[in-house]
């Protein structure tokens, strides 16, 4: 109890960085909507690229220059770029692209910085004046900590100068009010952005700085990482929104989990709460937070549609998959079987995301962590074995699922997002080791007669393609339309009577009863599996590449799957080429990122391209019957180009050509667009209302 | 659907393009294997007698140039192919690109004196990217004839694999009791998780007789590092350690300084922390914060690395550590060890020389006495005969001496001490003091265990 006050600042001092790094988060998500993901990753390359110009092993440079350079010049340069090149393009989309993206962001920034510019090695981190320290009522406060804090009051002061005292900050708050406002009285709501999105960096790479020494004396990426995620939590004791609450929240965090030092026994039952503090204060703060207003209008105006699957075309496809999986089974090698298995699982467990995300727009980041309970249930409940551990184990992770969700559910989506994040991380610090659970390892039968590597593969087409019924037959009955409803416009919803939240809850039960089997199969498919399989780290690029391959369709689980699957296949098999591994390993990144181009997913724009080329085709077909085709000579052509001729005489017309056929029974194509903006002599400069603010 | 059987398709090419690769890959590598280097191998003798590596002849010659086919996976009249697995790729890229090193480096040596009986040596490298390892070990079932010099951190998975297979494996060390006590292994300094040597922590008790009655203990309880330290606290409560504190870490520690706040409130007087380097390190740094740290700071071979200082500083100053391999600090022309990092320095890129490297190097060598005693008569059961036969190996002095074929060692070992920013011997204080290659040996100090292990992989 001596020491309460000693370990008191030292809360401190952790808090602040917390503080600083939480209130950056704040900063852009309320100028730009964006709640920032990569924030955390952010600050881990600043610190490194930090480390690369001062450490005597990088480029030697004096601290203070190198202070400079980072905090001024390479983190609101970096902050811009972001913002412009990817975030901006986001302004139409659905939280899920929005969130996929700058989690794409984190992953490739992790990948980047591990796998190719700074490949593990000792990098020692030094604190700001080592070696000075003081005693303070029994407890040793390092110079390190004090300037934590002084730089998270000067962070507080300067934030709070800007924003009340300044033009500019003046102009970020009303953005927050309401951004359209702000454009037509001349602000400039880009530019802003911009501005934010750099003054965000600059204070995630203030906290990654001054946070590596501490969090591990040596450059790690995932601990730095982690340490600015646990930020988040302080962040959402400000509701996102009020900086003030912000830094109470981060001061919070950080004397709690100092304090949990000092009372908290260290038995193995227990280790894993001390780093789970910040998790567990952040799903408390989810349960006190109020309801959030419920949205009237539908945000998928013009850039995402939801094409329909059949039963049929869901049947044929489980079969051609079962048919192609068994002939690659024959002619491959034992490895390449199993990495083919593994791309099955991935598969299985990107469909799990297809009801939650795809039919409801909800994110989850938890989907490895239901597949660990799942496989843990079937291993240790009854045995594996045994076709009923598989029920078992889908009621199961699909119950846990709904108690987890539940507490977020009446929130907006991005705080269902976190609370998903929240359960992963603690159930990876403190269940999924427990001897009575995974343990280090546990052993998982497979059922009867799959021993064969070969047959299981095919087995795992054939789970699958169940699965993948399953899901479409749920799209295409009562629970899929209420899905769909809910999705376009929540407000009207409720005024027929709809539950939301029971709505939200089942379609979150049923992903996560799906991938509590996908973890089975996992289990089975390994030797042995651990808590090492489930982490909350491999379930991004869950997310990222069924967003990319199309999560609103089976399809779209299974391009995305065999995708994720075949990336580090190729990055191994051609490990010896430059350039092309760490490029397949940034695959599921950049393909997230990539996102903001593409919001519908690869597959449905492939699908779409091919149904509007058939469109096309179908019309001029109908034309060519119908249209009045006179020969060359008396030349009267429909449109403003002279028609083409087919070779035999007779005269085509192109769709292009007759503007006025357009859009009334299918959608635009671009260069339709592009056409009509022709035919009315409509520059883009004209339309492009964003170019002018 | 389309572009799902695009990606079939892709995964297809992926897997014949695979397999070209390999044989890409080995016919380079037998190529270079051809390519003359320098060499420090001393007593460089006359065709028909041996190189020496230490003390040891290291098998490795021409042969007679009769060699049949034996018709066998893996070995033809001219060449022998081995795989090596390891951690690579994945989560912590180049985390065993030691052990990958040192089959290079043995795979030039033994190829410059003719191969083993005249059969070049093809290197397979395996990457098992810490999770594949199931797949790794597949791999080298159907491709390589025997594993060589393998590090792999979850090795348990492999074990079964091969052993179903009936593969011959001589990794270079063992993580799991899965792979620790597996039909069909042997390697050379064996690790045998049902027994604990509890040497170290007995001299340790001879001299702090009072520090170990206030004993401590830090460990990450995962997986091996877990096991390790179950082992060690039976075994050294045994021999009369009492342990007042045992406390978990988290294998990303924010608050060691708290921790060592609360290690100086229990009165702990010796420590030992059961992690990687990282941790030791930062643990050390700690203490030197806090201002406070125990009498006896002890350490193992996991922290025998030039890493601790790099981090530390001087703050790992008086840290006890003990090895159980040659250390580098004493090598020299004539010895073992300094074979093993000439052949390293002439590796592209000059690699570091790393305990973990050692064994790796010295587990080939122990395969090639193996394979050189079998002359034409080739066959895995063979050389399961003999390398069961191997009772006595210490690589040529460049470790404590082991049987590899009982899968045991005695307890023999060597502490350093950090002083001045190196690691210098302190027990025994010179090398003829010691019992063995200039290690001491203590009897009855292996401690059988009570505990559950795990068992290894069996053939059934």
């Amino acid at each position: 109890m001596e020491n309460l006050s000693g370990f008191l600042i030292l809360g401190i001092a952790t808090g602040s960085l917390y503080a600083i790094a939480a209130s950056g988060l704040v900063v852009t998500y309320t100028t730009s909507g964006i709640f920032n993901f990569a924030h955390g990753a952010t600050g881990m390359v600043m610190a490194y690229i930090y480390w690369q110009i001062t450490d005597p092993e990088g480029w030697g440079v004096h601290p203070i220059l190198g202070l400079v350079v980072v905090l001024f010049i390479v983190a609101p340069l970096f902050g811009a770029l972001v913002e412009r090149v990817i975030m901006r393009g986001l302004q139409d989309t659905s939280l899920v692209t929005k969130l996929v993206v700058t989690i794409g962001l984190m992953v490739g920034l992790r990948e980047l910085v591990n796998q190719v510019l700074w490949p593990p090695a000792v990098r020692p981190a030094a604190k700001f004046f080592p070696g000075d320290r003081w005693t303070l009522s029994g407890v040793s406060v390092t110079a390190h900590d004090l300037i934590g804090i002084a730089v998270a009051i000067l962070v507080a002061a300067g934030l709070y100068l800007l924003l009340y005292k300044t033009r500019i900050g003046v102009s970020m708050r009303a953005v927050v009010d309401d951004r359209e406002l702000v454009r037509l009285n001349g602000g400039r709501p880009n530019r802003l952005s911009m501005f934010s999105w750099g003054l965000g960096a600059s204070l995630a790479a203030l906290a990654g700085i001054l946070a590596a020494p501490i969090v591990q004396s040596t450059l790690q990426v995932d601990p730095l990482t982690i340490f600015v995620i646990n930020a988040y939590a302080a962040a959402v004791i400000g509701r996102l929104q009020s900086l003030p609450w912000t830094f109470a929240g981060g001061i919070i965090i950080g004397v709690a989990q100092n304090l949990a030092v000092v009372y908290l026994p260290q038995t193995e039952a227990l280790t894993g709460l001390r780093p789970s503090v910040p998790t567990i204060l952040l799903f408390i703060t989810l349960l006190v937070l109020p309801q959030t207003r419920l949205r009237t209008h539908s945000l998928q105006r013009l850039r995402e549609s939801v094409p329909h699957s059949t039963l049929q075309g869901t049947l044929l496809m489980t079969a051609v998959l079962m048919a192609a999986v068994a002939l690659v089974a024959q002619v491959s090698d034992a490895r390449m079987v199993l990495d083919l298995s593994r791309a099955l699982v991935l598969c299985i467990m990107i469909l799990s995301l297809v009801p939650l995300t795809g039919f409801a727009g909800q994110i989850s980041l938890a989907q490895w962590t239901f597949g660990g309970i799942g496989v843990w249930v079937a291993a240790t409940w009854i045995s594996s074995s045994n076709p009923l551990s598989l029920v078992l184990a889908a009621l199961v992770a699909g119950a846990v699922g709904a108690v987890v969700a539940l507490p977020a559910l009446r929130l907006q989506g991005i705080y269902l997002a976190l609370a998903t994040m929240a359960f992963a991380v603690l159930m990876d610090n403190l269940v999924f080791k427990q001897e009575w659970m995974l343990g280090s390892s546990i052993v998982v039968d497979r059922l009867p007669g799959l021993e064969n590597d070969k047959v299981f593969a095919i087995f795992l087409a054939l789970m699958f393609g169940l699965l993948a019924l399953f899901v479409v037959w749920l799209r295409r009955g009562p629970f899929g339309r209420r899905l769909q409803a809910m999705k376009d416009s929540p407000a009207a919803c409720a005024t027929l009577g709809l539950d939301l939240t029971r709505t939200k809850l089942e379609a979150f039960a049923i992903s996560a009863a799906i991938a509590g089997i996908g973890g089975v199969m996992l289990g089975m498919l390994k030797p042995s599996v651990g808590p090492n399989d489930f982490l909350m780290f491999n379930s991004l690029p869950l997310l990222l590449m069924g967003v990319v391959g199309g999560i609103t369709a089976v399809g779209g689980a299974l391009f995305g799957g065999l995708l994720l699957g075949a990336f580090p296949v190729l990055a191994r098999v051609l490990a010896d080429v430059p350039v092309l591994p760490e490029l397949f390993l940034l695959g599921p990144a950049l393909a997230g990122i990539s996102l903001g181009r593409n919001p519908n997913g690869a597959v449905n724009e492939i699908t779409r391209s091919f149904r509007d080329r058939n469109e096309a085709r179908r019309r001029r077909k109908e034309l060519r019957e119908v249209a009045d085709v006179r020969p060359e000579g008396d030349g009267v052509a429909i449109g403003p180009e002279a028609p083409a001729h087919a070779g035999d005489g007779r005269v085509l017309i192109d769709p292009l050509d007759e503007p006025e056929w357009l859009g009334i029974d299918r959608p635009f194509t671009q260069r339709e667009v592009q056409a009509l903006n022709e035919a009315l002599d409509l520059k883009e400069s004209d339309l492009d209302v964003t170019a002018r603010s | 659907m389309l572009p799902a059987l695009l990606a079939l398709v892709a995964l297809i090419a992926a897997a014949c393009g695979s397999k070209l690769d390999e044989q890409a890959r080995q016919e380079a590598i037998a190529n270079e294997a051809e390519v003359e280097g320098t060499s420090s191998v001393n007593g460089e003798t006359a065709a028909g007698e041996f190189p020496m590596v230490g003390t040891h002849e290291l098998k490795c010659s021409p042969g007679d140039g009769d060699n049949t086919d034996p018709g066998i996976q893996g070995v033809t009249a001219d060449t022998i192919t081995i795989g090596t697995m390891a951690d690579i790729s994945g989560p912590q890229p180049g985390l065993m690109q030691p052990m990958w090193d040192a089959m290079d480096a043995f795979v030039n040596l033994c190829n410059r004196y003719g191969g083993i009986n005249g059969r070049q040596l093809e290197l397979v490298k395996i990457d098992t990217a810490m999770f594949e390892v199931a797949g790794a070990a597949a791999q080298a079932c159907q491709d390589v004839f025997v594993t060589v010099g393998d590090g792999v951190v979850f090795d348990a998975d492999g074990a079964q694999v091969q052993v179903d297979c009936g593969q011959v494996s001589v990794p270079g060390f063992t993580a799991t009791a899965e792979k620790a006590l597996s039909d069909l292994m042997w390697q050379a300094i064996p690790n045998p998780t049902n027994v604990f040597p509890a040497g170290p922590g007995k001299y340790i008790s001879e001299q702090y007789p009072e520090e170990v009655k206030k004993a401590a203990m830090f460990y990450i309880p995962v997986g091996t590092t877990e096991l390790n330290h179950d082992r060690m606290k039976e075994a050294y409560e045994e021999i009369g350690f009492e342990y007042i504190a045992n406390d978990t870490i988290n294998i990303v520690e924010t608050e060691w300084k708290a921790v060592i706040e609360g290690l100086r409130d229990s009165g702990a007087e010796y420590v030992y922390d059961w992690a990687d380097v990282v941790s030791a390190a930062q643990m050390v740094e700690a203490m030197e914060e806090v201002g406070w740290r125990p009498t006896v700071v002890d350490g193992g071979q996991q922290v025998y690395d030039q890493d601790l200082i790099e981090i530390a500083g001087d703050a790992a100053e008086g840290m006890l550590v003990y090895v159980t391999t040659y250390p580098f600090e004493e090598a020299e022309e004539g010895t073992a060890v300094q074979v093993y990092m000439d052949e390293l320095a002439e590796l592209e890129g000059s690699p570091e020389p790393a305990g973990l490297g050692v064994q790796g190097f010295s587990s080939a060598m122990l395969f090639a006495e193996a394979m050189h005693s079998l002359g034409n008569d080739i066959s895995m059961e063979n050389l399961a005969d003999a390398l069961s036969g191997i009772t006595e190996w210490d690589g040529g002095g460049m470790h404590v001496p082991t049987n590899p074929a009982d899968n045991s060692r005695p307890d023999c070992f060597m502490y350093m001490r950090v002083e001045g920013g190196q690691f210098v011997r302190h027990f025994p204080e010179t090398r003829e003091d010691g019992d063995v290659n200039g290690f001491v040996c203590y009897d009855d100090t292996i401690i059988e265990l009570d505990q559950d292990i795990a068992q290894g992989a069996s053939a059934g």
